[in-house]
């Protein structure tokens, strides 16, 4: 997308994203995708290939103990009080399979 | 001097509740009516809580007891960033999308903040998921500076930093992930730390970016943002990029201290009239015994590229947990798709939607190479770049920002915007800690505003900069 941003292009992301832009809003997303685009394709005249080997972090590979860290149940009932509709302890959601 | 019991900083309020001079219910009766009197013009805070009598009355026990003993954060009136989850509360992170969603559990730094026998205020508002430097992208309504009613307060931050400086709070914590805690807090005339990455636990803080997000303090003085530094930070098991004391081991510097300044990237873009304030501040810790070296860090350029690239990819993905279904805003359409995208749509404002879709296209096949995995090498030649700046320097200085707050709407195209943090995102890309501390004033239209000047030092540096910012 060096070229120039389009609606289309918008509208395809949006689609990606699991967003919906309105179709008259694409073409002002559009225009300022460019403008970002422009800006952030500054980093073609980077040179990264250094040859130096890549620099491991001082903290890598974090793993905790397999372990339960809490009672079964504990927090069951706080966070099943935010879901937009619960049946029982279960979250209740539309049905994807059916048999039609 | 009479100062009242709001204005006071940490380390004055402390001194007054062990001396007796005032009990930890007068000071929070004063700050929360201040509080509630100030902020229907500056709206920096989203919520103001109801007093929690059992914490005022514990913290006064205690420090009736402990005596000098108590910590200094005991009874303390604070105000949190609402991205901050305080187990009862709405976290909301300014969107509609969690308007209606209530913590579960408290973050790691509010529990920490809880030990202390701290005070919550309230929540406060900010950029939507911390996207912006102006508070105008809060679902909920800008926050206005109090120095200046007409200018933002700066951003994401802008709601904690406008809470201090206003008085409506003793400090605040915000997030910083590009500069939301350092960009405001020098628009604001405050202290801010974006501490060195993983010495905060983020465990409990809604994720922007989740390689570049760390929790800090937005406070009126140096003192201050080290007990808030030291009672927030430390290892948490519950945060796996979180690190111990000891990872970054500390050399010893002596009373004076070497400043870089990479002279090269002030040559241009800033205010003239800050330039001079800078000259200013260096000259003055020069006469103190400080050595100014100039540096020279070629690759900064790239930065806020790069970072613009990073962030949107970390946050699209971050952000694509908020689908309708388990919590916060559910939109109900025909299909489950449906259901996901009227959220989501409903949910996020514009520059929320613009990042995740920005996100969404440079970690899209046929891009990933050209954008995001050239941005994550730069981070590896800007934090060589970095290193080797720090054999001749102990810490790196540039002003905070180019120019001092501006008023609402001038920054109305995104890539103006984005500028604003073109001399605070490096620290988030290499990780390494920085403060702003005011440095001076300039005025605007015949308001007097303050202006930042930026410390950055070595991962795990952060006593270098509390030591040389007290200079300042």
């Amino acid at each position: 997308m060096s070229t120039r941003a389009n609606p289309e292009d918008v509208a395809r992301l949006a689609a990606l994203s699991r967003i919906q832009v309105p179709v008259g809003e694409l073409e002002a997303f559009a225009k300022d995708f460019d403008s970002i685009v422009a800006y952030i394709d500054q980093l073609n005249g980077l040179h990264t290939d250094t040859g130096g080997e890549p620099v491991l972090p001082a903290l890598h590979n974090v793993f905790r103990e397999d372990t339960n860290s809490h009672v079964g149940g504990e927090w069951t009932e706080a966070i099943a009080s935010q879901f937009p509709a619960r049946e029982g302890n279960s979250l209740s959601v539309k049905k994807i399979l059916t048999h039609e | 001097m009479d100062k009242k019991l709001n204005e006071y900083t940490i380390v004055e309020a402390a001194s007054a509740l062990r001396a007796g001079s005032c009990t930890v219910q007068e000071l929070w009766d004063v700050v929360a009516s201040v509080a509630e009197e100030k902020n229907a013009e500056i709206n920096a805070y989203l919520e103001i809580f109801p007093a929690d009598t059992d914490a005022i009355a514990a913290a006064q026990k205690r420090i009736d007891t402990e005596k000098e003993n108590a910590p200094l954060l005991c009874g303390i009136p604070l105000a949190i960033k609402d991205n901050i989850l305080i187990e009862g509360h709405v976290a909301s992170a300014a969107s509609k999308m969690l308007a209606n969603h209530v913590a579960v559990y408290d973050a790691t730094v509010i529990q920490k903040l809880k030990d202390n026998g701290a005070l919550f205020v309230g929540r406060t508002n900010m950029d939507e998921f911390a996207m912006g430097s102006s508070t105008e992208h809060s679902a909920f309504g800008t926050t206005k500076n109090p120095l200046d009613v007409t200018r933002v307060p700066g951003g994401s931050s802008g709601g904690s930093a406008a809470a201090v400086a206003a008085h409506m709070a003793i400090a605040a914590l915000g997030t910083d992930t590009g500069g939301s805690i350092r960009q405001p807090a020098a628009h604001c005339g405050l202290v801010g730390l974006k501490p060195t990455y993983g010495s905060v636990s983020r465990y409990g803080a809604i994720s922007l970016g989740s390689s570049l997000d760390q929790i800090g303090p937005l406070t009126k003085s140096v003192a201050d943002a080290k007990i808030l530094y030291d009672a927030i930070s430390g290892k948490d098991e519950k945060d796996a990029t979180s690190v111990g004391k000891d990872l970054y081991p500390q050399t010893q510097s002596g009373n004076t201290l070497r400043i870089g300044v990479p002279n090269h990237l002030l040559e241009e873009g800033i205010d003239s009239d800050v330039m001079t304030a800078f000259k200013e501040t260096l000259e003055k810790l020069r006469g103190e015994g400080h050595e100014i070296v100039d540096i020279s860090l070629p690759t900064s350029s790239f930065a806020l590229p790069a970072y613009y690239v990073i962030m949107p990819a970390e946050a699209s993905t971050n952000l694509s947990r908020y689908d309708g279904i388990r919590y916060g805003l559910a939109e109900r359409g025909a299909t489950l798709l449906d259901d996901y995208v009227q959220s989501r749509t409903e949910g996020f404002g514009t520059e929320t939607k613009r990042r995740i879709l920005l996100g969404t296209f440079v970690l899209s096949a046929g891009y990933i190479d050209a954008y995001y995995r050239k941005a994550e090498a730069s981070r590896e030649l800007l934090r060589a770049e970095y290193k080797n700046a720090f054999a001749v320097c102990d810490v790196i200085a540039f002003p905070t920002t180019p120019a001092p707050a501006f008023r609402f709407g001038d920054k109305s195209d995104p890539v103006s915007m984005y500028l604003e943090d073109v001399f605070t995102v490096t620290a988030n890309l290499t990780g390494m800690p920085a403060l702003s501390v005011p440095m001076g004033t300039v005025v605007r239209d015949g308001v007097t505003l303050p202006v930042g000047i930026h410390l950055t030092a070595p991962n795990g540096g952060e006593e270098k900069l509390f030591s040389i910012s007290e200079r300042v």
